[in-house]
């Protein structure tokens, strides 16, 4: 049995919409809202305090950074002009930056860069004026001196010797001899028939 | 001056010096647009309560960027549509909910009125028709397609005007229209679907 649809069937279905969506908030709900609000406020000022507590611990972070930036940019004597003072108490070996072509007979090792674009930039580029400072090395001394050092003694190593015990004749070995069974043919004949 | 006459954009801008009771005569004056529009996304009176709850706290922490472009209730609905959205979204079980014949406490119980209003103006045979056909326009308008739905039951809120509608859904006004005729439409079939049928067909 079929069921009628009315012939306002638009209108039942905005009144079943309507329904749908029908109905007030609890009449609390500004209460509610003010009250998140304050708490939400009165939660701010201690987020602030947190924060500033912080920033005296980053600026002691940054000026560290910045000391340490500072120490890594200052310049400081290079290994080589280094090793050329050992033995000469009192020498001054003036250090650059870029110190220019070595001496005859120094052998120095510095990275060097192919690529062409940077070499190209190499001859190109003007050379600033790089300034130069000087650098007190303390004397420097071996301990103990060379001739001190005592000899190196090998002790002989002492080796039990080793006896051999003379080996016993083997036993002769026997083959065994090989049985093979006579293999009867019966006659063609009788297989045929 | 009473706080009734101000205009919205008044009150907005006293909320924003940090006065909470101009804001709360702003939820006071649009808690059930909002809630509305919370219940036609969500389908629960509990669930809307605390979504609409949510857009005024947030509209709350965002009144700096309200620029007056759009009205104050415009621009909340905007924000308590997206709560609401959202909040559907991460109800695994909203479903579920939505379609159980157990969740009467909110939009059942006014079918129930509705219903047992009818029953004592018409005979028992009226009544139980026009309960029947009620509770099957219902489901067809449940089982409509997100788009379809929400556009429906926003639309037959008689709370909002199809601007409203169409900037809570990001949609032109020419669509929004459609998408409530195309709503009729498919609750229409749905229904032949169900055993009814149009009264002129039965008529013959």
């Amino acid at each position: 049995m079929s069921k009628p649809l009315p012939v306002e069937i638009d209108a039942e279905i905005d009144a079943v919409a309507r329904d749908l969506t029908a109905g007030e908030p609890d009449g609390r709900m500004r209460a509610r809202v003010l009250a998140r609000i304050g708490h939400q406020q009165q939660a701010m000022p201690r987020v602030i305090g947190w924060k500033w507590a912080l920033a005296p611990a980053a600026a002691a972070l940054a000026i560290a950074g910045w000391l340490a930036w500072f120490d890594w940019r200052s310049p400081r004597p290079e290994p080589s002009r280094r090793a050329l003072s050992i033995g000469q108490p009192g020498t001054s070996a003036p250090v650059t930056e870029n110190p220019g072509p070595p001496p005859e007979g120094t052998a120095t090792v510095a990275p060097i860069d192919t690529t062409p674009a940077r070499a190209a930039a190499n001859t190109e580029r003007p050379r600033p004026q790089r300034r130069t400072t000087s650098v007190e090395l303390a004397p420097f001394a071996l301990e103990p001196p060379l001739d001190e050092i005592a000899p190196i003694v090998i002790e002989p190593i002492e080796l039990e010797a080793i006896s051999l015990a003379p080996l016993r004749p083997a036993a002769p070995i026997q083959p065994l001899e090989l049985f093979i069974a006579p293999i009867e043919v019966a006659a063609v004949d009788a297989v045929a028939q | 001056v009473s706080i009734a006459c101000v205009s919205d954009a008044e009150l907005v801008a006293r909320a924003r010096q940090g006065d909470a009771g101009a804001f709360g005569e702003l939820v006071d004056r649009h808690r059930i647009a909002v809630y509305r529009a919370a219940l036609a996304a969500l389908g629960s009176h509990a669930e809307a309560e605390d979504a609409a709850q949510d857009a005024f706290f947030v509209a709350w922490k965002r009144l700096a960027s309200f620029r007056a472009e759009a009205s104050f209730k415009t621009w909340m609905l905007t924000i308590a549509w997206h709560q609401a959205i959202n909040r559907r979204r991460s109800l695994t079980q909203w479903w579920k909910r939505a379609m159980s014949i157990s969740d009467r406490s909110g939009i059942s119980r006014l079918h129930q009125e509705r219903l047992e209003a009818t029953s004592r103006e018409r005979s028992p045979e009226q009544a139980a028709a026009e309960a029947e056909l009620r509770r099957a326009l219902a489901a067809a308008i449940r089982a409509l397609p997100l788009k379809l739905r929400d556009t429906l039951l926003l639309a037959q809120a008689g709370e909002y005007s199809y601007e409203e509608i169409a900037a809570m859904l990001q949609a032109p006004v020419g669509t929004i229209k459609w998408r409530v005729s195309e709503a009729r439409r498919v609750i229409k079939a749905s229904m032949r679907a169900r055993g009814f049928e149009d009264v002129e067909t039965t008529a013959r």
